[in-house]
């Protein structure tokens, strides 16, 4: 059974919905991008790295080869959000597939654009981050952690 | 099956497992290719029925003058990472000294085993570029005379080295001229007119590759020594600009090692982005017996000297060096030594990438056909200390970490590192 529900798979997939990964540096530094080429390809978080020196690029490497996580913000344009977490398993830099989406990527952007890497993220956990949400969870799971006013 | 010839090697020195555990500031996956390039590797038969060689860039024209063998075996593996493991060198299949790792296919996972134990995985074998199904107008497959690896486009210019005119001055390690001699050819180059045919039909395939690369051995002939071998690669390199609208191009040339004269020649006249000059062996005492021709004929100062000049005509960051590292520990007139290596070794390669000038080293196989055929390469630990501490140098020097880098070329491992800079 996959991990992510066809709801969540809707929202990824949706142009006006907000995609980000963060990721730290070999340094410790953490680093936050949108990533909206970002989708899902058989339970695996799949998204295209157009630049080589990006501190992204750097920082996924460092995580694949010290098994390092990731996090992976989604704002859909109804404002819900959810969290990921997962671990990078796989980085394509060549190939038929990767000839493949630099052309398509090229062809929808223009000759300018690079093709670097393309990354596969193994989800851990997926957790729906949005405010109400989690007011009302925290509301059940912890009544008396409230202003007393709000009592 | 291929099992090592002395059958207590493993007790010799320190594990995979054992090194893994040491240097945990070094990732493991890399240590694996260290080693697998150290040992050599082999392959089972679901790993032999998953190669197709429709698909897959298989070693099958006997061409690379680096393996003997036409075995079908793949030029290279695909890690996890996306970095490149070149998988076509040659090492002793009969008598080797260590067992080597078996690539096998098991649960829809390329693997690496090693006494039955699963060490690691990786994506998969190298594809080949689209011309390699094409021939050139005299009939010949495009790849007989340029080769690919996934994202670099390669000629090797001249098929033998000068260097062995004097069979007792070729470079001890390498296999490249006895193989020559042995296969029978008798043409150092290739007509350019079928490798422009190969350059045109490969610039087609769109995404496939970020680099060209020329290479071949040493030409010393010339009104000065290695003049003919800097012509030969200038008309090349001439015929390859032609494709190209700027008059840059991302390049790279490995030859001998020119003087000034001819580097601003080969610079002016050329689109070369970057050129690379092998030291071979960090130590001048060394160099002098595992490379008598280069040191006769010039010498190990003289050789590092014009290294280190090329910087000032290509740039800070588009000049490195290649080794075969480990040579330095080959009897009788190696360092007695890992300690002493490493020590030696350092302080020489820092001499070196002080300059900018990142260093390609290479592992030292014992392979066949060359002079150090019989001989035993270092232990895992002894690499993977030395390659950490060239990595420190690395980055205290700020070597560019574009040029040369792991979507380049698949052998010289230690710069993979640099993808984290």
């Amino acid at each position: 059974m996959s991990i992510f529900n066809s709801e969540l798979i809707k929202i990824i997939e949706d142009k006006d919905t907000l995609k980000s990964i963060a990721t730290v540096s070999r340094d410790g530094i953490p680093h936050v991008v949108y990533k909206q080429s970002l989708h899902i390809e058989e339970d695996m978080v799949v998204f295209y790295d157009l630049i080589q020196s990006s501190q992204v690029n750097k920082n996924l490497v460092n995580s694949i080869w010290f098994n390092g996580k990731v996090a992976i913000s989604i704002l859909a344009k109804d404002k819900r959000n959810f969290l990921i977490t997962g671990r990078p398993v796989k980085s394509v830099t060549a190939g038929k597939n990767f000839e493949n989406i630099y052309s398509k990527l090229q062809d929808k952007k223009g000759k300018e654009v690079e093709l670097s890497a393309i990354w596969y993220i193994e989800p851990i956990t997926i957790r729906e981050e949005t405010y109400e949400t989690r007011r009302k969870e925290e509301q059940e799971k912890y009544p008396y952690i409230r202003h007393l006013d709000l009592i | 099956m291929i099992v090592a010839r002395d059958k207590e090697w493993r007790k010799k020195e320190p594990s995979l497992d054992d090194v893994v555990k040491k240097y945990q500031d070094m990732p493991a996956s890399w240590i694996l290719k260290v080693d697998i390039q150290r040992r050599g590797l082999w392959y089972s038969p679901n790993a032999v029925a998953k190669i197709n060689p429709a698909i897959h860039a298989v070693h099958q024209d006997g061409k690379d003058l680096f393996r003997n063998n036409v075995d079908f075996v793949p030029e290279g593996l695909i890690w996890n990472d996306g970095s490149y493991l070149i998988a076509n060198f040659d090492f002793d299949q009969k008598n080797p000294a260590r067992d080597p790792y078996v690539i096998d296919y098991i649960d829809g996972k390329y693997v690496i085993v090693d006494e039955g134990k699963i060490v690691g995985d990786f994506q998969g074998y190298w594809e080949k570029p689209d011309f390699y199904n094409k021939k050139a107008s005299n009939g010949q497959p495009l790849s007989t005379y340029v080769q690919a690896r996934p994202q670099r486009i390669e000629v090797s210019v001249n098929k033998y080295c000068h260097f062995w005119d004097c069979p007792s001055e070729g470079c001890k390690y390498c296999p490249l001229t006895p193989s020559y001699k042995a296969s029978g050819a008798t043409e150092e180059q290739d007509d350019i007119k079928y490798m422009r045919e190969a350059f045109a039909e490969a610039f087609k395939q769109r995404g496939r590759f970020t680099q060209v690369l020329l290479t071949g051995g040493s030409i010393l002939s010339g009104k000065e020594l290695f003049d003919d071998e800097l012509e030969s690669y200038i008309r090349v390199l001439k015929m390859i600009g032609e494709f190209f609208s700027g008059k840059r191009f991302p390049s790279q040339l490995i030859s001998s090692a020119f003087n000034e004269r001819q580097l601003e020649k080969l610079y002016n006249e050329t689109g070369l982005t970057m050129y690379t000059t092998d030291i071979e062996v960090f130590n001048r005492e060394k160099f002098k017996w595992i490379c008598p021709g280069k040191a006769n004929k010039l010498g190990y100062d003289e050789w590092k000297r014009r290294l280190i000049a090329s910087v000032d005509i290509f740039g800070k960051g588009n000049v490195t060096s290649g080794a075969v590292l480990g040579t330095e520990l080959a009897t009788p007139n190696g360092f007695d030594s890992e300690d002493e290596a490493f020590e030696n070794v350092v302080e020489e390669a820092e001499s070196i990438i002080s300059h900018g000038i990142a260093l390609a080293a290479n592992i030292w196989r014992p392979t066949p056909k060359s002079i150090f055929q019989n001989q035993i390469s270092p232990t895992l630990d002894y690499y993977v200390r030395v390659y950490r501490e060239f990595d420190k140098l690395q980055r205290k020097y700020i070597t560019n970490p574009y040029n040369d880098d792991f979507r380049r070329c698949g052998a010289h491992v230690g710069l993979d590192l640099m993808r984290t800079y």
